[in-house]
This record gives structure tokens, sequence and C-alpha cells, in this order.
């Protein structure tokens, strides 16, 4: 370093002491290496020791006591900023072990819950099958009752026109009879289909949605 | 040097070393002359003469030498009369002292 380096790093070093006080430090100092000449330059530099130093010894007259005790208020703020960090990072660290932990429990606990979870998932596929059976019998009755209500009027038809108008009648009616109860149960499966469907889609879309939030504020 | 130099006996020293010079004297002759009694920093020496300026015991001036200004230290009445406060309560506390150290009552 040499006289140049060292007064403007002091006069950086005095930015937060007034304007004139730090005229009056600077010209003393300018003062004093042109007093001491250049063949003492180097060995002025290292008697000062460094340009904080001399700074400090400056601005420890001015402040006095305050200097101080405003130093050692920066170095507490920047002691709390530094614990407030350890805490935030061990707190993190906490947060990871304890998703460490966790995945551990879930792999050991591995033929616990894939018991429960199979026998859940059994449960649900036999009632969505039962259901199923449940809805495809309703439509075969329905469907059959269309079809025998058919066949049935088409019989009394025949009956009725070959000799047997009696017995063909009661036929034909019968056959009306099943085919207007096809109809109505048909009219029932396409109303439940129209209920049952939109029900059941806006329930699966719920239930995806509801995992992956859980698990998108869990990460 | 064992001892520490209090603020009050360093004033003292610079005060006694620029009062020697009736016509002033200036920032550098001054760290040399008051090393040449104590082991100082140099560093400490401008608070000191910025201090005695501001309690008006030195005044400033400036006088031109070699096509710059040299900035001139020299002792006021005030400074004068604390200088003298301070020789007087020097013999006391340095005779107490010595007086004690050679075991003489």
């Amino acid at each position: 370093m040499n006289r140049k380096e060292f007064l403007r790093q002091l006069e950086e070093l005095l930015y937060d002491v007034q304007e004139s006080e730090r005229r009056e430090a600077m010209e003393y100092y300018e003062n004093y290496f042109d007093d001491a000449g250049p063949e003492n330059e180097a060995k002025i530099i290292e008697e000062l020791g460094s340009p904080r130093k001399v700074a400090d010894s400056i601005k420890k007259d001015l402040f006095g006591e305050n200097y101080n005790a405003y130093h050692e208020q920066s170095t507490q703020k920047q002691q709390s900023y530094e614990n407030h960090q350890a805490f935030e990072n061990q707190q993190k660290e906490n947060k990871t072990q304890r998703n460490i932990l966790i995945a551990v429990i879930v792999v050991l606990t591995f033929p616990i819950w894939i018991g429960l979870v199979g026998g859940l998932f059994g449960i649900i596929v036999g009632l969505i099958g039962g259901l199923f059976g449940i809805v495809i019998g309703v439509m075969a009755c329905v469907l059959a009752a269309i079809v025998v209500g058919f066949v049935m009027a088409g019989i009394g038809l025949v009956k009725t026109f070959t000799g047997f108008p009696a017995t063909g009648l009661i036929v034909i009616a019968l056959g009306l009879f099943m085919l207007a109860v096809g109809i109505l149960g048909l009219l029932l499966i396409v109303w439940c289909i129209g209920r049952f469907i939109p029900w059941f889609i806006r329930g699966i879309v719920m239930l995806i949605r509801k995992v992956f939030i859980r698990r998108g504020a869990s990460i | 040097m064992v001892f520490n130099t209090g603020a009050a006996l360093l004033d003292a020293i610079v005060l006694a070393v620029v009062s020697k010079e009736e016509e002033g004297t200036y920032g550098y002759r001054i760290t040399q002359d008051v090393r040449q009694a104590i082991d100082i920093s140099e560093s400490t020496l401008y608070p000191v003469l910025r201090r005695l300026q501001k309690s008006e015991c030195l005044i400033v001036y400036d006088v031109e030498c070699g096509g710059r200004n040299r900035r001139y230290y020299k002792i006021t009445n005030a400074g004068a009369e604390k200088l003298a406060d301070y020789k007087k309560e020097w013999v006391e506390y340095s005779t107490k002292i010595s007086s004690l150290f050679s075991g003489e009552e």
C-alpha cells in the first residue's frame, strides 16, 4: 500500500464522520506524509498500522463511549441475525429429518399397511363390481320386459285373428303391460345414468385434486 | 513501556511539547518529540491534537512552506494554564509514587 491508497481508504472509512471532521483529519494526515517526506512513507504507513486503525482512533475520540456502544450494537445485530439464520437452518434440517423419518416408517411398516390398503382396494373394487352387476341385471330385466312385451303382443295379435280373440286380447294386454314396465325401467335407467355419471366423474376429480393439493402443501 | 499513558497525561505531554516552540510546531514534529518520551502509536496523536484544539488549549494556523500549507499548532493562554495545572498534579502524583517506591514515608 502506498500513501495515496492509504489516504483513499482512510477517507472511505470516515464516511460516517462529519464532513468538517473528515476534512480536518485528511488534511492532518496529508500534512503528516508531506512533513515526513517520501523517504519515510513506507515507515509511516507501517507505524500507523492500517487505515482502519487510524479511522477507529478518530471515531473513538469523536463519538466517545457512544462509539463503543454503536460498535457493540452493530455487532449484536449481526449476531442476532446469525442466530436467526442458524435457527432457520435448524428448522429446515428438522423438517428434512422428519420427512426422512416418515419415509423410513412407511417402508418399515410396509407389510402392515399393504394388507390394509389391499383390503380397502378389494372392498372398493367389490362394491363397484356389485353395483355394476346390479346395473347390468336391471338393464337385462328391462330389455327382457321390452322384448317379451313385443313378443307377447305379437302372439296375442296372432291368437286374436286365428279364432281365440279373448285369449288373444288378454295376451296383447299382458304384452303391452310388459312393454310399459320395460319402457318405464328404461327411462329410470337413463335418468339414473344421467345423474350418476356426472356425480361419479366429479367425485373422482375431487378425490384426485385433494390428494395432489395435500402433497403440494407438504413439499 | 509497561505503564499506560492515560488521556490526561497524554494531553499534558502534548501541551508540553507544543509549548516549547514559541512559533508553534506541526503534527509530524509533535509526534516525533512525543515519541522521544513515550512509546505511542502514531495514530493516537491526531485525536489528542484535535481534542486540545477544540477545548481551545491549542490554536491552529497554516503557514506556507515549500509551495504548500503546513498546519501549525500553538499553545494558547488557556492551554498554558492547563499545562501548569497538569505539571503541578504530576509533581504531586510522581512524588508520592516515587517515595512509595523508595520506601520513604
